[in-house]
């Protein structure tokens, strides 16, 4: 029950939070989205302590299935976002109106999940997993900002303020190259770690596939980056594209196909 | 004509170091990637004509059946290793180039900030920055140096991947409690014992195994999931595990009992003639209202029942054999004992550099992409009183790093 309530708290938090966002954004008043911010710092804060007592309960760091990723994924959304607002003050506020829906979406999507807690199966046992599936987090997190920053780029792209689009533009690469660089440890840690467990590096399972398929989506994205020419509207939409191919490995892979990381 | 000749060569050398090509193959690789999940792979050729129809002749056709070993989709990784060796692997000499393009840039669209021009040298060393010559200072010019690291990385991995595709041998055993199996270069490895608890009371799969080198040097090992062996080129894992049936036959009713493992079905005579057929182990059973027994399947092995066939003078009986109770079969007495779990082991040779050389392929791409994102170069120079800086991806962050101001220098040079 107590769990029930510290998971859902969080919950309905991110919802009236992004409500009171929407609404400050759409009635032009400060104190709506002042308001919205102490809510999203409350539900962060409700969202990290469930987090925690599952994990202590738990007797392990909560990654191990469906639930407890996108619980961990929406967390982090809601951290990164906390954490860009805190460190760029008023010219960030904007990263509020972004993360909120996402975090939403994501633990509303971990309520449809089972919430039961199981002991980790053998091959999960490893000093591998808190670093294999945390980076995972991270990288997702990142790469779920960059999107929403390209949602906002070509939502504000008629308006013409070019200083907030540049800085819309150079954020996302950098969400980006930081997801990168944590699913590249992801990859590859995820092939030392099946070396133990499995005898081999690489198996082709579907996970593995369309890790490496998403891997390679954003090093496109990447490259073109360097390209001043590309920069802005297309990039934008490489970055929603991009996410599409992260939502697909995250839920796609788990439901539509079997493989290796079925329990995951 | 000779012109010609060179002019073509360099455009062919040019389209293949291209980031363009490298990006189309990228692309390519991702795509064939897809396809490979969307069909199923290394299964036999009537599933395909059974599952996609007329598709099922083309699906094998285009070896789509075995995507990810066909010759296509190792050709693209081939010329991915020739585009990564030609674009940035031959061209580590322009890492220095790069680093006086920044410099140049530094001069040409610095920008002006509010740190004072006296004493610049000092305060631009105190953060980090290096003298690069004539007033013009660079700092974290190693991060130069990520883009070649990340595609020798890659290239690295790609080698090191094929390596470990093509020179690694496996194979799989069930090897029952006792049973040894040899390897090839006369060593050998005996399972003792197996468990599927660990000490904490939880799920595992522990096999205690006895190691037997050539030289005859024993060494006792205990392997689980994420825990294999390791023997010289052998690595030894845990990797499933069986039941086996448990048979004592004896020819007389006080004479010695001969165990029989029975790890499939079989045909246990002395005369070829009469005895009894094992057929499988059931996990459980129930007793039915007229006292029948039947077989069930079930999660534990609670209590488990043999399926077997007697036969004896031509005729053949079908019916269930419990633990521990003896049938007598033309003078032959057989008694069925609890089945035992035993191992799954595989066995892996490999060269032993193969390992070291995939996680130095992982450590240089890591190292690179680091480089490539979070140690990103920026330059200064003090020119006309005034100090200029340059970060390579943001100057803003860069001044905000320093903890200086940028001024509004943009009216000043156009001006």
């Amino acid at each position: 029950m107590m769990m029930n309530v510290l998971f859902f708290t969080p919950v309905v938090l991110y919802f009236l939070a992004m409500v009171l966002e929407f609404a400050g954004a759409a009635f032009k008043k400060d104190g709506l989205k002042k308001a919205a911010w102490v809510v999203l710092l409350v539900s962060a804060s409700v969202h990290t302590a469930y987090t925690v007592v599952r994990g202590v309960k738990a007797g392990r760091v909560p990654l191990s299935n469906q639930f407890e990723f996108a619980n961990a994924f929406a967390l982090g959304v809601a951290v990164m976002g906390i954490v860009f607002r805190l460190r760029g003050k008023q010219s960030m506020d904007w990263m509020v109106t972004i993360c909120l829906p996402m975090a939403f979406l994501l633990i509303s999507y971990a309520a449809l999940q089972p919430r039961e807690i199981h002991e980790l199966m053998p091959a999960l046992r490893s000093a591998w997993f808190t670093l294999h599936i945390g980076t995972a987090v991270l990288s997702y997190s990142s790469f779920a900002l960059a999107a929403c920053m390209g949602i906002r780029y070509l939502l504000l792209e008629k308006k013409g303020d070019e200083k907030h689009l540049a800085q819309l533009d150079l954020l996302a690469y950098k969400m980006v190259s930081f997801g990168f660089l944590m699913l590249s440890i992801v990859i590859l840690s995820g092939c030392i770690w099946a070396e133990q467990a499995w005898s081999t590096f690489w198996s082709w399972d579907p996970k593995e596939v369309w890790a490496l398929i998403t891997w390679i989506v954003y090093a496109i994205y990447l490259h073109q980056h360097i390209r001043k020419k590309a920069r802005g509207h297309k990039m934008a939409i490489f970055a929603v594209f991009g996410f599409v191919f992260v939502m697909f490995t995250f839920m796609g892979v788990n439901k539509l196909m079997s493989g290796l990381h079925s329990y995951a | 004509m000779e012109k010609k000749e060179k002019k073509t060569k360099k455009n062919g050398l040019g389209f293949l170091k291209s980031m363009r090509f490298g990006m189309v193959l990228l692309a390519l690789i991702a795509a064939l990637s897809l396809v490979g999940t969307l069909i199923e792979q290394g299964r036999p050729a009537d599933f395909y004509e059974h599952v996609y129809g007329d598709w099922g002749k083309v699906i094998l056709a285009v070896n789509a059946d075995d995507i990810y070993h066909s010759v296509y989709y190792a050709g693209l990784f081939f010329l991915l290793s020739v585009n990564l060796l030609c674009c940035s692997t031959l061209r580590i000499g322009k890492v220095k180039k790069a680093k006086a393009m920044l410099l140049d840039r530094v001069e040409r669209s610095g920008r002006a900030c509010d740190m004072p021009a006296k004493g610049a040298e000092d305060a631009l060393k105190k953060l980090g920055f290096k003298d690069a010559g004539s007033g013009r200072f660079v700092k974290r010019g190693l991060g130069l140096y990520g883009s070649f690291l990340t595609h020798l990385g890659m290239l690295l991995l790609i080698a090191a991947a094929v390596c470990t595709f093509t020179l690694i041998e496996t194979r799989e055993e069930g090897v029952p409690i006792g049973e040894s199996v040899a390897l090839d270069d006369g060593s050998a490895i005996t399972v003792d014992a197996f468990s599927m608890e660990n000490e904490k009371g939880q799920l595992d799969y522990l096999s205690d195994l006895t190691f037997t080198g050539a030289d005859g040097k024993k060494e006792t090992v205990q392997i689980a999931v994420n825990h294999p062996a390791h023997f010289g080129p052998y690595t030894i894992y845990q990797q499933s595990y069986n039941r086996v049936g448990v048979l004592d036959v004896r020819t007389s009713i006080d004479g010695e009992d001969e165990r029989i493992y029975l790890d499939g079905e079989a045909f246990i005579s002395l005369d070829g003639q009469n005895g009894v057929a094992y057929g499988q182990i059931f996990d459980d059973y129930e007793v039915d209202e007229d006292g029948a027994i039947m077989p069930i399947r079930s999660t534990q092995m609670e209590n488990p029942a043999y399926l077997i066939m007697v036969v004896k003078d031509g005729t053949q009986k079908q019916g269930i054999a419990l633990v521990d109770e003896m049938l007598e079969v033309s003078g032959v007495y057989y008694t069925f004992r609890t089945p035992e779990m035993y191992p799954g082991l595989k066995i892996k040779k490999q060269p032993q550099w193969v390992i070291p050389a995939l996680y130095t392929s992982f450590a240089v791409l890591l190292a690179g992409l680091y480089l490539c994102f979070f140690h990103v170069p920026a330059a200064a120079c003090v020119r006309d009183g005034k100090v200029y800086i340059l970060g390579d991806k943001d100057t803003e962050e860069l001044a905000a790093e320093m903890g200086v101001s940028l001024n509004k220098d943009k009216e000043e040079k156009d001006a």
